[in-house]
């Protein structure tokens, strides 16, 4: 039986929107195993981001729970707690990489650990190690303006991989990037996941990381439409 | 931790933007040195004369001197007398002595110069005839000892100052003498000594010269000390004798009758000439006075002048309170000192009893502190109108700031921080502007009060007045004003950082 990292159930965000109502997210249920890869797929305005948005503790929902396994339910935290899951639990890479640009590639990556009290001179030494891992060791004092896209998005994932989180949340991560790059991070991905990490990658681009995953849901108008699993593929629990 | 860690965020989130952090600062820097400086230049000048005071020992000193002329008991009598003479003055004797009208001699001076009487009715005061007046009060030897029974008086010194020509080889000098007490010059600080001592004795014809004064003269302190100067005194019958002739020119009688005029002033005048005396000049030094107690260009022992008749005077007024007092023994000052736990009030209240007119130097310091205070509140309405303008600019450039850096607050956010910590950033970031700004500012001030000081010594100098500090930068004034710029600029920082706090991170983060 596979370890649940996380479940949501019933999850609503409604927009309120010059008097309109906007239901980005309309009554999501979703399960999470530890170690499993999950692929969110939809049309453009589906409430992908939505979702993944609440997943990481950036927002909250308008009504629904979601639990995760060691911090418990996200809905009933202090923000205090909230933002001591973002820091610890979850790692986050966007579409735009996010990275600060007045800071250099060690820099940004060292934040990733700044709020879990980590003293410096260990926030450096992590932060090197994760862009050596990533091949960036020879890029640590650039900035981002000096780096390719694909090279900022594996910045962003360094920062996000640093603290070693639970769970990693990418919303379109290639999305800024040309078809080789793109195969690239997803193989980075891949290599991420086989090594234990549990993802879940929004996207919208169907063949992205297609044979990768251990699930696809798909999305639309706010909800979960249908639910993939590849025959080659058996339960992610098998693994680690 | 995390604050030291946020410091180093926020000190180089402002070093990255050099220029507007330092044009923010560059407001608080011109508000702190603005009100440092002139916080300075009034705690300095009032430590100065304070230090003066005490040095003067004018904290436990009351000058006495006699009434003024015609005043007396009955205050109704005072005022007429006081009114007669002021028009007297006005109408009569400022004329008279340009233009030497015997008219208005007459209707004036002469018959006001008459009129000492204290208790006659008013009518009768301002043109009786001399001779009626009663018992005046006096301020003679006689009154000095009872002075000095009083309770809580530790010393009566006695203090003249008169007006002589100072005579030294074919040089020739008008100078305001001053005669002072051994034990009185012994006790105070008068003034830094060029060359030789003050005297030590009050019979012992000495003199102590301003630098000045033997400047004037052509000679240098060290080549005159030893040497002996001859003091030529102005006297009351001079005085008189000398206004005699000037209006008997006026008047062009026939040669006869003014001869016969002259005979008779100079018979009645025979008694009143004039004085000199020969003083070996003992010491050469700067002689300071000040508030309230005007030192002269030469300083003599008390006895040398003793019962010499003399007349000292700044305007017409007090040159005709001066001629009427009959010559000798009576004082114009005296310095009246009491210990320590005298009620100063209580002593000046028993001494004017006595119908003698009293100078409290605590009055006085009190006075210029309220004066102070007045100008301490100005100069911090004026500093702290400058600080607010500077801390329009601190919220001005943290809400910029905070604008541009959206995208950064919302990455914080979702690296775990929350909205505490990142009002906390903003915090010490306007704090930083703030501090940063306070503390050259305190530079600045402290430095323009240096520069300030510097100047004035050097015009003070060139005055030849005493070299003396017009600054003085506290360290509570110092201290506080730094917390003062501090404090602003958290407190601009309140609403931008809070602003901060409650960004989307959501939002923040979504691609543009
Ligand atoms: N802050 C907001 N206020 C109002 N409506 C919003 C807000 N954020 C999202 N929406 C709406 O919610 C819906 C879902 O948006 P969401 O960003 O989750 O879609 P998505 O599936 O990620 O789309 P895309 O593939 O284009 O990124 C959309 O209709 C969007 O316009
Ligand atoms: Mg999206």
């Amino acid at each position: 039986m596979a370890e649940e990292l996380l479940r949501a159930a019933g999850l609503r965000r409604i927009y309120q929107l010059g008097g309109r109502e906007i239901r980005a997210l309309d009554g999501v249920d979703l399960r999470l195993e530890r170690g499993e890869y999950l692929r969110i797929v939809g049309p453009s305005g589906s409430g992908k981001s939505t979702l993944l948005n609440l997943l990481a503790g950036l927002d909250r929902p308008s009504d629904g729970t979601i639990a995760f396994s060691s911090a418990g339910l996200l809905s009933e935290m202090s923000p205090a707690a909230l933002a001591a899951y973002r820091a610890r639990e979850v790692g986050v890479v966007f579409q735009s990489f996010n990275l600060i640009t007045h800071r250099t590639a060690l820099q940004n990556v060292e934040l990733g650990l700044l709020f879990l009290g980590v003293p410096r001179e260990e926030r450096l030494r992590r932060a090197r190690a994760m862009l050596d891992r990533l091949a960036l060791g020879a890029r640590c004092d650039h900035r981002p303006g000096d780096l390719s896209g694909g090279e900022q998005q594996r910045v962003a994932l360094a920062r996000a991989l640093v603290k070693e989180p639970a769970l990693l949340l990418a919303d379109e991560p290639t999305g800024n990037l040309d078809r080789e790059i793109s195969g690239e991070i997803a193989g980075l991905l891949r290599e991420l996941n086989r090594r234990g990490l549990t993802i879940v990658l929004v996207t919208h681009d169907i063949a992205l990381a297609r044979g990768d995953v251990d699930r696809t849901v798909h999305m639309d108008y706010g909800r979960i439409v249908s639910e993939e699993r590849p025959e080659s593929h058996g339960a992610p629990g098998r693994r680690t | 931790m995390v604050f030291r860690e946020f410091a180093g965020i926020a000190a180089g989130n402002l070093w990255r933007l050099k220029l507007r952090t330092s044009l923010t600062a560059l407001g608080v820097m011109i508000g702190i040195a603005a009100l440092v400086t002139m916080l300075s230049f009034a705690a300095g000048v009032q430590r100065n004369v304070a230090e003066r005071f005490r040095a003067l020992g004018l904290f436990h000193t009351l000058h006495v001197m006699p009434p003024i002329l015609g005043e007396g008991a009955d205050p109704a009598g005072a005022d007429s007398l006081r009114s007669g003479t002021a028009d007297s003055l006005q109408g009569g004797t400022a004329d008279s002595l340009r233009s030497g009208t015997a008219d208005s001699l007459r209707s004036g001076t002469a018959d006001s110069l008459q009129s000492r009487t204290d208790d006659a009715p008013p009518d009768a005061t301002v043109h009786s005839p001399r001779g009626a007046s009663p018992e005046a009060v006096r301020l003679d030897d006689a009154m000095l000892a009872r002075l000095a029974e009083m309770e809580g008086v530790s010393s009566v010194h006695p203090q003249d100052s008169f007006d002589a020509q100072l005579i030294w080889g074919a040089e020739s000098l008008t100078v305001s003498a001053q005669s002072l007490p051994a034990a009185f010059v012994r006790s105070r600080d008068l003034g830094r000594l060029v060359a030789g001592d003050y005297f030590d004795s009050d019979e012992a014809r000495l003199a102590v010269l301003r630098p000045r004064t033997v400047e004037r003269l052509g000679a240098d302190p060290d080549s005159i000390l030893g040497q002996t100067v001859r003091l030529r005194i102005a006297s009351r019958g001079e005085m008189l004798h000398l206004l005699f002739e000037r209006i008997l020119a006026r008047l062009e009688l026939p040669p006869e009758a003014a001869a016969a005029a002259r005979r008779i002033a100079g018979a009645l005048l025979s008694h009143r000439r004039r004085s000199e005396i020969a003083l070996r000049v003992c010491g050469v030094a700067e002689l300071e006075g000040g508030w309230g107690f005007r030192m002269g260009d030469l300083l003599v022992p008390g006895g040398v002048v003793a019962g010499i008749d003399r007349i000292s005077f700044r305007d017409p007024f007090e040159m005709i309170s001066q001629l009427t007092v009959p010559g000798g023994g009576e004082h114009a000052l005296a310095i009246v000192t009491f210990s320590e736990e005298a009620d100063p009030t209580a002593l000046q209240d028993a001494i004017e009893a006595l119908g003698l007119r009293t100078f409290s130097f605590i009055e006085q310091f009190e006075e210029m502190r309220r004066g102070f205070l007045v100008f301490d509140l100005m100069v911090s309405v004026i500093g702290l109108i400058a600080l607010l303008v500077a801390s329009l600019g601190i919220v001005n450039t943290m809400v910029m700031s905070i604008t541009e850096r959206t995208r950064e607050i919302g990455i914080l956010k979702s690296l775990g921080a929350e909205g505490r910590q990142i009002r906390l950033l903003f915090l010490i970031e306007s704090g930083m502007i703030g501090l940063v700004g306070s503390l050259v500012g305190l530079l600045v001030g402290w430095g323009l009060s240096r520069i300030g000081s510097l100047i004035l010594r050097q015009i003070m100098a060139a005055e030849g007045a005493p070299r003396i500090d017009l600054f003085h930068l506290h360290p509570l004034v110092a201290v506080g004003a730094v917390a003062f710029g501090l404090l602003l600029s958290l407190l601009a920082g309140v609403h931008p950082a809070a602003r901060a706090a409650r960004i989307d991170p959501v939002r923040a983060l979504r691609h543009e």
